[in-house]
């Protein structure tokens, strides 16, 4: 089912590189020209500690820690600075080396408060870590340590201790140079220099959270994990952010059943190595008292706890009525559901019900795909952003862009006006040029800028909003096309039968719209609300609220009991993403897997397991019994 | 002898000669006329046979940066004044900005126009208000006469000359910080070759940039007037290997009795410059000690009064020649005392951003004022030495050198523990030692004017 945006490319002639070769600690190694030394020196096996360097930062020199001894400089030199030469000899053990690294570590340590007990990043320190490795095991310093506030916050998230802060920058020269807010600066100077947001306000950044990845200490902490665990007391999960739309690669890590932190994972695809701070500290939702824990009926008004099977009893029952007449059932799904979730609902109306009422989209949909990778928007020369901000709606996205201003000299402007003269000179400009749709633009309008793209050599984006957005589509939550783009119209695949012993219908059906309104009029009988709060998704709640009202059975399934919910007559608990197993497809077309990291919680089920069981109560003969199988089964049926 | 010749200070003394038309009456603006017909390539050879060094402190030959200007001619060229002066000693500076300012704009064409700049800026340190209304002056004055600007003389070069004042800071007289600073960023050093191209190609605004003193700019004046040789004739060294030739403005304070800022021939032993030039130690005390080239060089005792003041010989005796400016100490002087002020110094102008900078001046001056309130312990001296050392030759830029210096000395280990050692020594001897635990911040020590050495405080 792996859809990508790009054609497969043919077999790259990449440009010959130009390789320099240079012996460290006796070794020789080849890398290429412009390569700096601390990274010639990790491919030759040689351990070099270092605090200010990051491979994706320039180098700032700051620390002293990586010095090296290199012939014919009578200095010893920082090995994150100097670029590989030509037959370069580099000592990295040599006695005045290791002299050196201990005196660094020294210097490091006299100002730097003896917290580690207190402390967040204990067990996870790159100081504690160099220290042991090659600092002194005994301080020389008996005088008083220089003192600043302790516990400042500088953000919504982030906490700053000053006195543990050795002063590498990494935080600042993150927001310079990859998210481009230039939020945290230094103050003061000397052994006064301070970290400070560069506003009086506070650091206002949406990607404030990578800064406490980068602290090599326990400088910049999170307002959410401080003082809650210790690393090595945790799991750690690897899997993927479901927050938006452009599914960062993330490490899920728990502790006790609790969410206790979400860090960034290396994807270079997608999202390098950064998060967002949506993706990493708005998810404690998961740990939530007010989740959905148990089924509930309605019974004389109320929203009543019962068991599974009568839950399942009732709603299947319901339905069953009610699609003698395949007109009146209808559902409704979220698009920031799992792959197999969706694939098995619109299997439950089309095969178990017989109806192709189903739809995901809360207002029009372009559907069309993105013609570049996420990561080939960090190359474009000009990048025009149109309805939307692009650090608010898809912020990993935003690093990419910045990427391209930042390294590449790119251009940059948001104009919502698609016929401004500006976009069309920027389209003008040909290749180089992407286009970073919304997918609220009219669809006339992405029309009109597809087309002049395709003139000139210009990519089109087009985004869309949520974690499974892509996946909605290719799986046909929608009226008119079933799953990998077939229409409804076209007539039913004979693989259908093959795998659910029944044709699908062929007539299209009724999309959001169709379905409120059709419910409003009290021509739905049965009604499936999946993963979505529809007075909170869908523009007019009043259509909402007279939809809801005039239909007699309503089943929704969701993590918390929502408005929607509370108009059910049966309602189901469901897992979160850290609670099962799934897949999402992101706006590129990548699938990407989240992964079980604790036990579900109360009585809660996966959306696909709720519905398989559905289906099974419908006499269907359904063989799932993890979410491997169904994607093994969307692989026939999209192939 | 040591009065003669004068190159920068011929017409100090004379009345208004900060006045352009006093300047010209008495052979200003000669030499840019003269420049200003000349071959950009004559101009840098006439101040190679001259054999100007960098008169800031690094003493570099001028005439190899002048050179190292790409000769692609269609991207913009800089020439920057370094007037930032922060060297603790020196104020040569200050005062050929105050009294010769003329002399200083004068400089700064012909060197503008031996390396085809079109925008020079000098940038000035914040401290020095009067001098920098004295060149803004004599730049406006300039302008009048149409020495700057547009069309100069009707040879077709154009120039503008901008005054760029500092903030307070000692890094900023560093060349890269300098730089920073100059275009509006955090005054913080700069990567050095190799792991960034030197200002000749790439500098300010990314374009190839000179940085020179005031001096040496100045310097290229009486060179053109009179040709290099001439300048030449006076100094010692060479003609072949290291030399130092011309003159040098000194600046003498301390315990003399006739400090200032004096023009000398490089080479002068350093006995005359102390008691003939500077007239002497002041209420006829003995002299204890004295710093060559300004803070940041090692001192040296007495014995090293006949060592001429020049580059080389200066470099032999484990110190350095430096800024010029020649502090002079008498008997009444407590070495850790001076050695706390310094070290203080140099830990308020760290820029923060290098460890060994940020951290080790830092620890230097705790253990420094921790040993003046009488809490000093034996292993703190050589403690004091080895912070030095692991600050030398580690730090980011040479502030962290600077800061080493003073007590460890230069290649030859030889600074001020290495010749007062004693003198630590007895401050920790008469001490309360660690014991008590509680000492006093520094204060200056009470008693000093009246000539106590030992620095003692009353603890508790």
């Amino acid at each position: 089912m792996a859809e990508t945006a790009t054609a497969p490319a043919p077999a790259e002639v990449k440009p010959p590189v130009d390789l320099v070769t240079l012996t460290i600690d006796g070794k020789a190694v080849s890398v290429p020209k412009g390569t700096l030394v601390i990274t010639a020196a990790f491919e030759a096996g040689a351990d070099v500690p270092y605090f200010c360097h990051h491979p994706r930062l320039k180098p700032a020199g700051a620390c002293r820690m990586c010095l090296v001894k290199i012939e014919k400089m009578n200095k010893i030199q920082t090995a994150c600075t100097v670029p590989v030469a030509e037959g370069m000899v580099v000592d990295t053990v040599s006695p005045e080396v290791k002299q050196a690294q201990n005196g660094i570590l020294e210097f490091l340590l006299i100002n730097h408060p003896l917290d580690c007990p207190i402390c967040d990043r204990g067990g996870e320190c790159p100081l504690q870590n160099m220290t042991f490795q090659y600092g002194p095991g005994v301080t020389r310093f008996i005088d008083e340590k220089r003192h600043f506030p302790k516990a400042v916050p500088i953000s919504d998230y982030v906490v700053l201790d000053r006195e543990r802060c050795i002063q590498c920058a990494r935080c600042t020269r993150f927001t310079e140079e990859i998210s481009g807010d230039g939020g945290l600066a230094i103050e003061n100077r000397g052994n006064g220099s301070i970290i400070s947001p560069f506003t009086p306000d506070g650091l206002k950044s949406k990607f404030s959270g990578n800064t406490i990845e980068l602290c090599p200490v326990g400088a910049l902490t999170s307002r959410t994990y401080r003082f809650a665990a210790r690393p090595w007391e945790f799991q750690s999960q690897d899997s993927t952010c479901v927050a938006c739309g452009v599914g960062c690669s993330i490490a899920v890590q728990t502790r006790n059943g609790d969410l206790m932190r979400i860090n960034g994972r290396l994807n270079e695809d997608i999202n390098e190595e950064w998060t967002c701070d949506k993706g990493k500290f708005e998810q404690y939702w998961v740990n939530s008292e007010d989740r959905a824990r148990e089924p509930l009926y309605r019974m004389a008004a109320q929203l009543s706890r019962v068991t599974w099977d009568d839950a399942l009893k009732i709603a299947t029952a319901g339905f069953k009525d009610a699609a003698s007449n395949p007109a009146s059932v209808a559902g409704i799904a979220s698009a920031k559901v799992s792959n197999e979730d969706l694939y098995l609902f619109q299997r439950l109306f089309r095969n178990g019900l017989g109806s192709n009422n189903i739809d995901h989209r809360m207002g029009s949909l372009p559907t069309q795909k993105m013609q570049t990778s996420i990561a080939e928007v960090g190359e474009a020369k000009t990048i025009v952003a149109i309805g939307t901000q692009v650090d608010d709606d898809l912020p990993v996205l935003w690093l990419r862009v910045y990427k391209a201003i930042s390294k590449g000299g790119a251009k940059y402007f948001r104009n919502d006006d698609p016929k401004d003269q500006s976009v069309t000179d920027a389209i003008n400009a040909g290749a180089g040029t992407v286009l970073l749709v919304w997918h609220t633009v009219p669809q006339a309008d992405i029309d009109y800028l597809t087309a002049a793209c395709a003139a000139s050599g210009a990519k089109i984006n087009v985004l869309l909003p949520d974690a499974n957005s892509r996946g909605a589509i290719n799986l046909g939550i929608l009226p008119d096309q079933l799953p990998g783009l077939h229409p409804v119209a076209n007539g039913s695949p004979s693989i259908y039968e093959t795998l659910w012993g029944a044709p699908v219908p062929s007539e299209p059906g009724l999309d959001t719209k169709g379905i409120l309104e059709a419910a409003a009029a009290g021509k739905i009988k049965a009604l499936y609300i999946m993963g979505v709060d529809l007075f909170a998704a869908y523009p007019d709640r009043d259509l909402v609220q007279r939809a809801l009202d005039r239909v007699p059975h309503i089943v929704v399934q969701d993590l918390f009991v929502t408005e929607t919910a509370k108009a059910a007559k049966v309602f189901f608990p469901t897992s979160s993403f850290i609670e099962r197993e799934g897949t999402v497809t992101n706006i590129e077309g990548k699938v990407q897997t989240f992964k079980k990291a604790v036990a579900s919680k109360g009585q809660s089920r996966a959306d696909w397991q709720i519905l398989s069981e559905v289906l099974a109560r419908l006499g269907k003969t359904v063989k799932y019994s993890s979410a491997r199988d169904i994607i093994r089964e969307i692989d026939q049926v999209t192939v | 002898m040591p009065t003669e010749p004068k190159f920068l200070y011929k017409y100090r003394e004379v009345p208004g000669i900060d006045n352009i038309n006093v300047y010209e009456e008495h052979e200003g603006y000669q030499a840019m006329r003269k420049a200003l017909s000349m071959d950009q390539e004559a101009i840098i050879n006439e101040v190679k046979i001259a054999g100007l060094r960098g008169r800031g402190g690094a003493g570099f030959p001028t005439f190899i940066k002048w050179n190292g200007i790409p000769k692609n001619w269609d991207q913009p060229h800089y020439l920057v004044i370094n007037a930032d002066e922060g060297e603790p000693g020196t104020c040569k500076d200050r005062d050929l900005m105050n009294y010769l300012p003329h002399l200083l704009v004068e400089g700064c064409i012909i060197a503008s126009w031996a390396i085809r700049s079109s925008k020079c800026y000098i940038y000035i340190r914040g401290e020095y208000v009067q001098p920098s209304r004295q060149i803004q002056k004599a730049i406006d004055q300039a302008y009048e006469k149409g020495y700057l600007g547009k069309n100069i003389l009707g040879t077709g070069y154009d120039l503008d000359m901008y005054v760029h004042l500092g903030a307070g800071s000692y890094e900023c007289g560093e060349e890269s910080a300098l730089m920073s600073s100059l275009m509006g960023e955090r005054g913080m050093p700069r990567h050095k070759p190799p792991s960034a191209p030197l200002p000749v190609i790439s500098g300010v605004w990314e374009s190839p940039t000179i940085v020179n003193n005031v001096e040496t700019v100045a310097a290229a004046v009486p060179i053109i007037q009179f040709g290099g040789a001439e300048y030449a004739k006076y100094g010692t060294g060479g003609p072949t290997g290291p030399a130092s030739r011309g003159t040098k403005l000194v600046s003498i304070s301390g315990h003399v009795k006739k400090p200032g800022n004096y023009e000398v021939v490089l080479g002068t032993p350093i006995r005359e410059l102390i008691y003939d030039i500077a007239g002497g130690i002041r209420g006829d005390k003995q002299l204890k000690f004295f710093i060559p080239g300004g803070s940041s060089t090692p001192l040296l005792t007495p014995d090293f009064l006949d060592t001429p003041y020049d580059y080389e010989a200066l470099g032999k005796t484990g110190s350095l020649l430096g800024s010029g400016a020649l502090i002079v100490y008498d008997e009444t002087v407590s070495v850790p005392k001076l050695m706390t002020r310094l070290m203080e110094f140099y830990a308020h102008e760290s820029c923060g951003k290098c460890t060994p900078c940020r951290e080790g001046t830092n620890w230097l001056v705790k253990i420094h004022q921790r040993i003046m309130a009488g809490a000093g312990r034996p292993q703190d001296i050589d403690l004091l030495l080895d912070i030095s050392n692991n600050i030398f030759g580690r730090s980011f830029c040479a502030l962290g050198d600077a800061a080493a210096m003073p007590l460890a000395g230069f290649f030859a280990g030889k600074g001020a523990i290495y010749y007062f050692r004693n003198e630590y020594e007895e401050l920790v001897r008469n001490g309360s030692g660690n014991k008590a635990g509680h000492y006093a911040p520094l204060q200056m020590a009470a008693g000093a004017p009246s000539g106590s050495s030992d620095g003692r405080v009353a603890v508790g």
